[in-house]
């Protein structure tokens, strides 16, 4: 549970970096490309 | 002389990638009109969709979902939504497909923000004027009723009241539905009981049916339960009456214009009133219901005359099942009844994972019937944090997802990050879990971890904010070092959704929601949807 401590006093910043990390450790995607950043998505309406 | 009418209306801001109607005014009008008053209603947010054509054919929306990449799922959804924005703009406002009708700087937590920009020129104004205005000068109404199921909905129903108001209606407004209920006491103000007559509370059935032969008879109102009206300039709160078991209507479908929601279409119907659990720490659902959360089963059989009745009526067999958690008692008669019947149908509801899932005789049993999808709170995968959120459920979700796919029900998964002492891990994990397990999975929402009002949760303080008085969520600060703040969660989420719409874009994307519960498309496409009766 380490990646739980200490969140609330790290800028926002920092938690962006810290998480954008883990992520890359947990989740490899290989074949998939990123889209472009232009490509829109639906807002959410979630829950139904 | 003919007594006059109830008019119901729902009003612009509900989303519109749903296949079927909501469920509040059927429910009504059918209570209303077995105790033998005559009561129309009117989905204007439906009838906006119509006015302006901005449907999305079924067509495109089974042509996009052949292969579900984004960019073909964009493409219907982007031709409406651009639509909608152009209508929008003159205005200085957005129209969204699932967020609903606003103007720019106007927000939906602020009272006086709802006050001032009501009062503002729509892009639907010539609607109200042609569609509402001539119906309730035909039918004069003695009430009219407008239900708010969503804040969206506040400020257009208060532009709507502003309109009957200006065009000399002289009835009865009343407002109700499950803002109304959440937002109670902030919602109590001078300038809105200048503009309204009273509000409704929890279930509205026999307030207003007492209203109503109150108003015929001249008889005074402090009786009425669940009314809170303006008695001598003085704003009264009735007694609380929550609606019990042996006084649940049918629904009744009529006047609904089946053929205007998108996608493929379903009837909203319901077997139990609330959630039969009513406990999970984050949940505010259970409030608006009222009595703990949970007001009782429904009789299967009937429920079953509602499914048959509403076919009769549109020529549809698919159906919404809109109880907060299905619940066996309600499932294994109705599904015997339907296959005794051999009545040909489809259903989805929203279910809880809870260990009768597990039963693979009963999952075929009602499959054999027409379950054909759930939609499941798992929020986060087993942990040693998962207790704190209450939800008292099983620990074997992927048994019970494989169970689900072996008897051929997709799967819907909610889950819900950043609830104050969980964090990045058992976000992550779940997320890992999920697409391990993609396979089982049909569609999947992540949520952002909300403060709703009528909750109480540990390890967070209340930021008090006076301007938004009509927020249904508190804003909040950490209490604790251990947990995330609002800007961390909201990044947690943004994240791991981004993974999400890269890896597997169906599971977010609204266009597959309107297309993905329901079987072939050829069988929907023998489906004839019956033309519905005008009003007068």
């Amino acid at each position: 549970m380490k990646s739980n401590q200490n969140h609330s006093q790290n800028t926002k910043e920092t938690f962006t970096e810290d998480l954008r990390k883990i992520i890359k450790e947990r989740f490899t995607f290989g074949q998939k490309s990123t889209p472009p950043n232009d490509t829109k998505r639906p807002k959410s309406g979630k829950g139904l | 002389m003919k007594n006059p009418p109830v008019f119901l209306l729902f009003p612009p801001g509900w989303i519109y990638t749903t296949g079927g109607s909501n469920l509040a005014l059927p429910l009504l009008k059918g209570y209303l009109e077995a105790s033998g008053i005559e009561t129309y209603l009117f989905d204007l947010n439906i009838g906006l969709s119509d006015y302006f054509k901005i449907k999305i054919s079924n067509c495109k929306i089974e042509s996009a979902c052949e292969i579900p990449s984004l960019e073909n799922l964009n493409k219907p959804y982007y031709l409406s939504q651009d639509k909608m924005s152009a209508i929008a703009k003159p205005y200085g406002a957005t129209w969204d497909i699932q967020l609903g009708f606003n103007y720019d700087g106007c927000s939906f937590s602020s009272s006086d923000e709802i006050r001032k920009f009501s009062e503002f020129n729509s892009p639907f104004d010539s609607y109200y004027d042609e569609e509402l205005i001539n119906q309730v000068e035909k039918l004069n109404p003695s009430i009219i009723g407008i239900s708010v199921c969503s804040a969206a909905q506040l400020l257009t129903t208060f532009q709507i009241v502003r309109i009957l108001k200006r065009t000399g209606y002289s009835g009865k407004i009343i407002l109700g539905g499950n803002i109304i209920t959440r937002l109670e006491k902030s919602f109590l103000k001078d300038w809105v009981f200048e503009l309204i007559d009273g509000i409704v509370v929890f279930q509205g059935e026999i307030a207003l049916s007492s209203l109503y032969f109150a108003l015929q008879i001249g008889k005074e109102l402090d009786y009425i339960p669940n009314l809170i009206w303006k008695k001598k300039g003085e704003i009264k709160k009735n007694k609380i009456e929550y609606l019990p078991q042996k006084d649940f209507g049918r629904p009744s479908y009529v006047n609904l214009s089946f053929k205007s929601y998108w996608g493929i279409n379903y009837i909203p119907v319901l077997g139990s009133r609330g959630c039969y659990y009513g406990k999970c720490t984050f949940c505010s659902i259970p409030f608006a219901y009222g009595n703990n959360g949970f007001l009782g089963h429904d009789n299967p059989l009937s429920v079953y005359d509602d499914m048959v009745n509403g076919f009769d009526l549109s020529g549809i067999n698919n159906y919404k099942f809109m109880e907060e958690a299905l619940h066996p008692a309600i499932l294994r008669k109705l599904s015997d009844k339907i296959i005794s019947e051999n009545f040909d149908c489809e259903f989805e509801g929203y279910a809880r994972l809870d260990s009768f899932w597990q039963d693979e005789k009963f999952l075929q049993n009602i499959s054999k019937a027409g379950l054909r999808k759930v939609y499941l709170g798992l929020e986060l995968i087993t942990s040693d944090k998962r207790g704190l959120l209450n939800k008292s459920d099983s620990n074997k979700a992927l048994e019970m997802l494989k169970k689900f796919s072996d008897a051929g029900i997709k799967t819907h998964i909610f889950t819900l990050f950043g609830y104050p002492g969980t964090g990045i891990e058992e976000a992550v994990n779940t997320i890992e879990f999920v697409l391990q397990n993609k396979n089982l999975i049909d569609t999947l929402d992540i949520f952002p971890f909300y403060y709703a009002k009528h909750t109480k949760v540990p390890f967070i303080d209340i930021i008090n904010n006076k301007a938004e008085d009509w927020a249904l969520e508190h804003k909040y600060m950490p209490a604790i070092e251990e947990v995330l703040t609002m800007a961390q969660t909201s990044e947690l989420c943004y994240q791991l959704e981004d993974i999400i719409w890269n890896e597997i874009p169906k599971w977010l994307h609204p266009i597959y929601r309107l297309y993905s519960p329901w079987s072939t498309k050829e069988s929907n496409n023998n489906t004839v949807i019956k033309e519905q009766f005008t009003y007068v």
